[in-house]
């Protein structure tokens, strides 16, 4: 009885501990005068991440990168240059061999951001025209990218 | 006579070697390290006694020249017994050139299915080395075709090749076959760069090639193959001469030997392979306490694998004997030194 007990208390804790996929922080935002020089970065390290494997982890951690980055735009209301991101991040996505924890995360994230952004948004610059963004079709049509 | 002990006790090392062949490659020996551990360390101490003692009778009567590729002859038919870096060197060429993945970003556990993982220790780590390392293991990554014991021998011939050409570089340099005895039968040097086939020879005859030659290019690839010889730029630029240089360069690798090394893991045998061979360029006769340093320090290092064959496992009281174990000898050899100074200066 003692030993089923701790069998059982050993699976209930070992499902408990499963670890989590982590975003990563975010890098430098638009605007920063570094940020040109990351992006120049990210295209460079395709070169370095050479190999099948290599490749997957690239293509992910850019998604993810992009992810985080569209993320804090919608936060702030920068809304075209989130959308500019988030189109990145799912053409990254597209690249990435089948990853469940990955997209489960992500979907998280969108999901989340789906219940702060208005559904649809028009952007008006200064100096040119203005653009319609409907935000809410483009965040679930990235959801749905990720349960494929 | 003398020549036979010599030659019998490294047969002896060959064989003895294949006691502690990983499980996953062959059975037939194993018994020997795995079932009698007190056995095994006491023969492997019996072993370096003897080794250590014909050394140091070579360098008072200087034996044939042939000695030197017998002896490495010998042992390159040894298998790697006191380390895995080897097999952390063919697994992560075959990362590289079978499955074509950088390996400063893939582990070889991310490789679906690799019989390799089976006896890598360094796994789930990235590249160790530089890329000019990564570069030199394709060609015995090509040569053993995919045989994980014909790539084994390919790396270790390598290994002789080098150890040659270093043995060549060092009669080019001295014209004195002591400095090549001193080097080449070196006990430590033997086990540690033909037997477990350890990467650093590479590093130190590039870097010691450099400063001979003041050629940037060799330093550059000695430090893209092993880091530690970075420590050795400034005496590019010096303008000191060769003799001068090489104590500088003793002495600054021997501050990261017995500095920075401790501190990022421990104080491994093969590391002393960059001392020996700085120290093989020397003049005897000018240097001779330190030649006597390293000869005692390579006796030290050595002892260091004892307490693992022992015992099975690193932990315990392992680091403090592996200590003990280096702290001895050359305690005895500093109390000697000051022994005969002290003497020297009564008569």
């Amino acid at each position: 009885m003692k030993k089923l007990l701790l069998l059982i208390s050993f699976l209930a804790l070992a499902s408990s501990v499963r670890a989590e996929y982590v975003l990563p922080y975010p890098s430098f935002m638009p605007g920063n005068k570094l940020y040109r020089v990351t992006r120049i970065v990210d295209k460079l390290k395709n070169y370095w991440y050479f190999g099948s494997i290599a490749q997957a982890k690239y293509h992910l951690g850019l998604s993810d990168k992009y992810l985080v980055e569209a993320k804090t735009l919608f936060e702030y209301k920068q809304y075209l240059l989130a959308v500019d991101a988030l189109g990145r991040s799912d053409d990254e996505f597209r690249k990435v061999p089948r990853n469940p924890a990955a997209a489960e995360k992500h979907i998280e994230v969108l999901t989340q951001l789906l219940s702060i952004v208005p559904d649809a948004f028009t952007w008006t610059p200064e100096k040119s025209e203005a653009t319609r963004l409907p935000l809410k079709d483009l965040l679930e049509a990235s959801i749905r990218l990720r349960q494929l | 006579m003398i020549l036979f002990i010599y030659i019998f006790s490294l047969i002896f090392l060959s064989v003895f070697s294949y006691g502690f062949i990983d499980p996953h490659l062959s059975t037939s020996l194993a018994y020997v390290a795995y079932d009698y551990r007190s056995v095994a360390a006491i023969l492997f101490f019996i072993l370096l006694v003897i080794l250590f003692s014909l050394y140091v009778y070579f360098l008072k009567h200087t034996p044939k020249i042939w000695i030197i590729p017998a002896a490495a002859g010998i042992l390159l038919f040894s298998y790697p017994a006191l380390t895995y870096d080897l097999f952390n060197y063919i697994t992560t060429a075959k990362v590289a050139f079978t499955h074509g993945e950088n390996p400063y970003v893939v582990m070889p556990v991310e490789i679906p299915n690799e019989p390799n993982l089976a006896f890598t220790r360094a796994a789930n780590k990235f590249a160790l080395y530089g890329p000019v390392w990564i570069a030199l293991t394709a060609i015995p990554h090509t040569l053993g075709s995919g045989n994980i014991w014909a790539t084994m021998f390919a790396f270790k011939f390598m290994n002789v090749a080098t150890y040659f050409g270093f043995c060549y570089f060092i009669w080019k340099v001295t014209k004195n076959s002591m400095n090549v005895i001193f080097f080449a039968l070196n006990p430590l040097v033997l086990i540690e760069v033909i037997m477990n086939g350890h990467n650093d020879i590479y590093m130190i005859f590039l870097a010691l090639v450099a400063l001979k030659y003041k050629n940037i290019f060799a330093l550059v690839a000695s430090w893209f193959i092993k880091g530690a010889t970075l420590i050795l730029a400034p005496l590019q630029l010096l303008k000191i001469t060769w003799e001068k240089t090489l104590v500088a360069a003793y002495w600054l690798l021997a501050f990261v030997f017995f500095v920075f090394a401790p501190i990022r893991e421990e104080l491994y045998p093969w590391y002393a392979v960059w001392l020996i061979a700085t120290a093989s360029l020397m003049n005897f006769k000018s240097h001779k306490h330190l030649l006597g340093f390293t000869m005692v320090l390579s006796f030290a290092l050595e002892l260091r694998h004892l307490p693992y064959m022992w015992m099975g496992y690193y932990e315990g009281p392992g680091p403090i004997l592996r200590t003990l174990l280096t702290v001895i000898p050359m305690a005895l050899f500093f109390v000697w030194f000051v022994w005969k100074k002290t003497k020297l200066k009564l008569f």
